[in-house]
């Protein structure tokens, strides 16, 4: 191995007094310090300083440290408590919205389009005929072949009018025509059944305005919806 | 540590069970307390530290792996404790009282209020190393995986926080 000079000695000192030299490198380092003046008083200035820090004792922790973590444990499990009903009523009221909007939104996209983009619909339906002049009646049946999917707003007015048939009058009526009337009277139901739909929307949608309008985010308004 | 098995008091604690965490704590107080002590020099901000060391790891219990040592681990919670706070009271001391590390007051012996006097002095980065290569006795592969650094790395800083603590205990006795 090659020579060590005081520079390098300097530098490998701390490494020495630790102990993580090799066997042949702490050689080394003894040869030159027991014939260097310089660097045995830099060795003893180190070997100072190591047994300072070794000297340093080991402190026990308090135990009320232990007390306090318990305690600071405890109250965030508190507070993470306290939030749990806040955010569940909040979770609970949105979800409610979303889901009226939701069924507001799906029922537009299956309703048939305004009455005013189908004229055919606007054609008088048949009033409930009686049995004997039923031939007499043929005004409904074109409609049927072009009969498009439903839409909301139309609806409500022909809701109100009598668009079911009597047995009665059905009896009477040819089977072509007797289909047509049939489908028209599913329209008619479908028609009902969206009104219906959208009326029960409109108050659950009302409801939770009202709700939300007065800050009430107890588990009960959100049950009320 | 003792023969206790880690594995499964951690799974404990991290389910939330006091006495587990108690066990951790127990085991462990000592360790973290000597490290925010020589690292703040001062007894109360010791303890301070030492609890937010435990609150931040058991609440992070869920994210401890096992890839380390739970000793590792909590060293290297204590010690980033121990940074953050020192870099707030820096900050802090700009307009406030000026905040300084525990001038060794608080030791009984001379040596070692000189020791810690000289540790208030050097740059935290220093004291850290020299606080787990010296007091904790850490090899430089265990002082690598705490400050997430290589170990070459280690070796370069201890060497520089050496020759530092060297140059301010000399001028100490001058």
């Amino acid at each position: 191995m090659k020579r060590i000079d005081c520079k390098r000695i300097e530098e490998i000192l701390p490494l020495y007094l630790e102990g993580s030299l090799s066997e042949e490198e702490a050689r080394e380092v003894e040869k030159h310090l027991a014939s260097c003046k310089r660097c045995y008083t830099s060795y003893e200035e180190w070997r100072r300083c190591f047994s300072a820090l070794q000297n340093v004792p080991r402190l026990q922790a308090p135990s009320h440290i232990w007390v306090r973590v318990k305690q600071e444990l405890s109250q965030r499990r508190e507070r993470t408590i306290s939030w749990l009903p806040a955010f569940a009523t909040l979770l609970g009221v949105s979800l409610v919205i979303l889901f009226i909007f939701f069924n507001l939104y799906s029922q537009r996209k299956f309703l048939p389009p305004p009455l005013s983009q189908q004229p055919h619909l606007q054609v008088n339906l048949p009033s409930p005929t009686p049995p004997g002049i039923a031939k007499a009646v043929p005004a409904v049946p074109k409609i049927a072949k072009t009969i498009p999917k439903p839409k909301v707003k139309k609806e409500i007015v022909l809701a109100k009018r009598p668009l079911t048939f009597t047995p009665s009058s059905r009896g009477v009526l040819a089977p072509s025509k007797l289909k047509e009337a049939i489908v028209e009277e599913k329209i008619a139901e479908r028609l009902e059944m969206a009104l219906l739909s959208a009326q029960q929307a409109e108050t659950n949608l009302e409801r939770a305005f009202q709700i939300l309008r007065g800050r009430n985010l107890s588990m009960k308004g959100g049950d009320n919806l | 540590m003792s023969d206790l098995n880690w594995e499964e008091i951690v799974e404990r604690a991290k389910d939330g069970e006091e006495e587990a965490m108690e066990q951790i704590f127990m085991n462990f107080k000592d360790m973290v307390y000597n490290v925010c002590y020589r690292m703040s020099g001062r007894r109360e901000d010791a303890e301070d530290w030492t609890q937010e060391t435990f609150l931040r790891a058991f609440s992070s219990l869920k994210g401890f792996r096992g890839d380390s040592s739970l000793a590792t681990w909590l060293y290297r919670i204590a010690v980033n404790v121990c940074l953050s706070n020192l870099r707030k009271k820096r900050t802090v001391s700009l307009d406030e009282v000026e905040y300084k590390i525990g001038n060794g007051q608080e030791e009984d012996d001379d040596i070692v209020q000189q020791v810690q006097m000289v540790l208030g002095q050097l740059p935290p980065l220093y004291r850290t190393v020299l606080i787990l290569r010296h007091f904790e006795e850490l090899s430089y592969e265990e002082i690598a995986k705490i400050m997430k650094t290589s170990v070459g790395s280690v070796k370069i800083a201890l060497h520089r926080a050496r020759k530092k603590f060297k140059e301010k205990m000399e001028e100490l006795d001058k």
